[in-house]
């Protein structure tokens, strides 16, 4: 799927431009679910949703913004011509919107969430496993679908800037309503504390 | 909160549309020409965080995989998903809105699609696939909230370099006028 006659040129972030906005990428892959997998994927959704701490690693990555898994059993049928389709398989919707180059990525989740890979591909016909990676990158391009039209709303931000932007206004808060009520050297000191406190956010 | 497209105050929605044949490659010229011609058309729902347009042309098939059998799309497929604030029925309406003058040549070229913006919400509904499972990292924030933070983060940055070597209550006044005024 990951060729197709307009694909658009690849960039130095590894992906196609049209998987991209500002620093915002795009990934999509469908992959095929063996049998067992149909019985075993809803299970492992629904105790990933229930225990934050199986996602822990995911989060603290601080790469991927958004990613959904969703299970597709039927294509939605809306009349001719569209032929009525009883698949065979159930096939596996997979997308991410991080930030970071595509190799990146993929060395990542390879690397340290090689478990979870395992549990959330495992049953996809064809995934070599997370590692090695050489593998399992030729198993993702060959199974990506590219964009024809990608947004963020906030391009040019990533995911720890805005992170970081948000917790910002926690620390900024307090002296942007008291700041009126203090004396001037109060003020300065207080002022200073803050922006101490925020370095990390800034 | 039961939800699978739920995560926080986010919600991530997908719809796999079959693509009326012939009108494939109208479909991705035109979605293309978005980047082309500069548009973002998504500004104008404002509650996406993030979205895409994607046709897929066919399940990926290979015959070195244990798969008993091969399986095909019979019909090219469109997906468009969306992460957004709050819930979908209103994100729908609004989409519908911003996105009235595509209505027609994005998903009225897909079997059975709306020609007409007040049709887009129960054609969507009609394709949606439910998530699995979905991850929002930082899933509490609307996209204004993401928006004022970075803005302000770099306001602060902008005010701290300039502010330096400033008295005391000259400092206080500037800190009221640029954040509490």
């Amino acid at each position: 799927m990951s060729t197709t006659t307009t694909a658009a040129k690849a960039t130095a972030t590894g992906t196609s431009s049209r998987n991209l906005d500002g620093v915002a990428m795009a990934i999509t892959v469908f992959s095929t679910i063996k049998l067992w997998g149909r019985a075993f994927l809803p299970i492992l959704f629904g105790v990933t949703k229930r225990r934050p701490a199986l996602t822990k690693t995911l989060v603290d990555l601080s790469f991927i913004h958004f990613a959904r898994w969703s299970l597709v059993h039927e294509i939605p049928y809306n009349g001719a011509p569209q032929p009525k389709q009883k698949l065979r398989y159930t096939h596996m919707y997979f997308e991410s919107n991080f930030n970071g180059g595509w190799e990146e990525y993929i060395d990542a989740f390879s690397h340290i969430l090689t478990t979870g890979m395992a549990a959330f591909w495992g049953s996809s016909y064809g995934f070599p496993m997370a590692l090695p990676v050489g593998p399992f990158k030729v198993y993702i391009q060959d199974n990506e679908t590219e964009a024809c039209h990608y947004y963020s709303a906030y391009p040019n931000a990533t995911i720890t800037m805005i992170k970081a932007s948000l917790d910002l206004e926690d620390k900024l808060a307090p002296l942007k309503r008291n700041a009126a009520k203090m004396g001037p050297d109060a003020f300065a000191a207080a002022y200073k504390k803050m922006l101490t406190d925020a370095q990390r956010s800034l | 909160m039961n939800d699978p497209n739920v995560s926080g105050q986010a919600y991530g929605f997908l719809s796999m549309t079959p693509i009326t044949p012939g009108e494939e490659e109208n479909l991705r010229a035109y979605l293309h020409g978005f980047r082309e011609r500069g548009e973002r058309p998504f500004q104008a729902v404002a509650r996406t965080h993030m979205a895409r347009f994607v046709i897929v042309p066919d399940f990926h098939n290979d015959s070195t995989w244990k798969q008993r059998k091969e399986e095909h799309l019979e019909i090219p497929t469109l997906c468009f998903s969306s992460n957004l604030d709050g819930d979908i029925d209103s994100y729908l309406d609004d989409l519908a809105e911003g996105f009235a003058p595509h209505v027609a040549e994005i998903w009225g070229r897909c079997v059975g699609g709306p020609q007409e913006a007040k049709d887009l919400k129960a054609y969507l509904k009609h394709n949606q696939i439910d998530c699995g499972f979905f991850h929002a990292a930082y899933g509490q924030a609307t996209v204004p909230q993401v928006q004022a933070s970075l803005a302000q983060r770099e306001q602060l940055m902008a005010f701290a370099t300039r502010s330096q070597g400033l008295a005391p209550a000259e400092l206080q006044q500037a800190f009221i006028k640029e954040f509490a005024g």
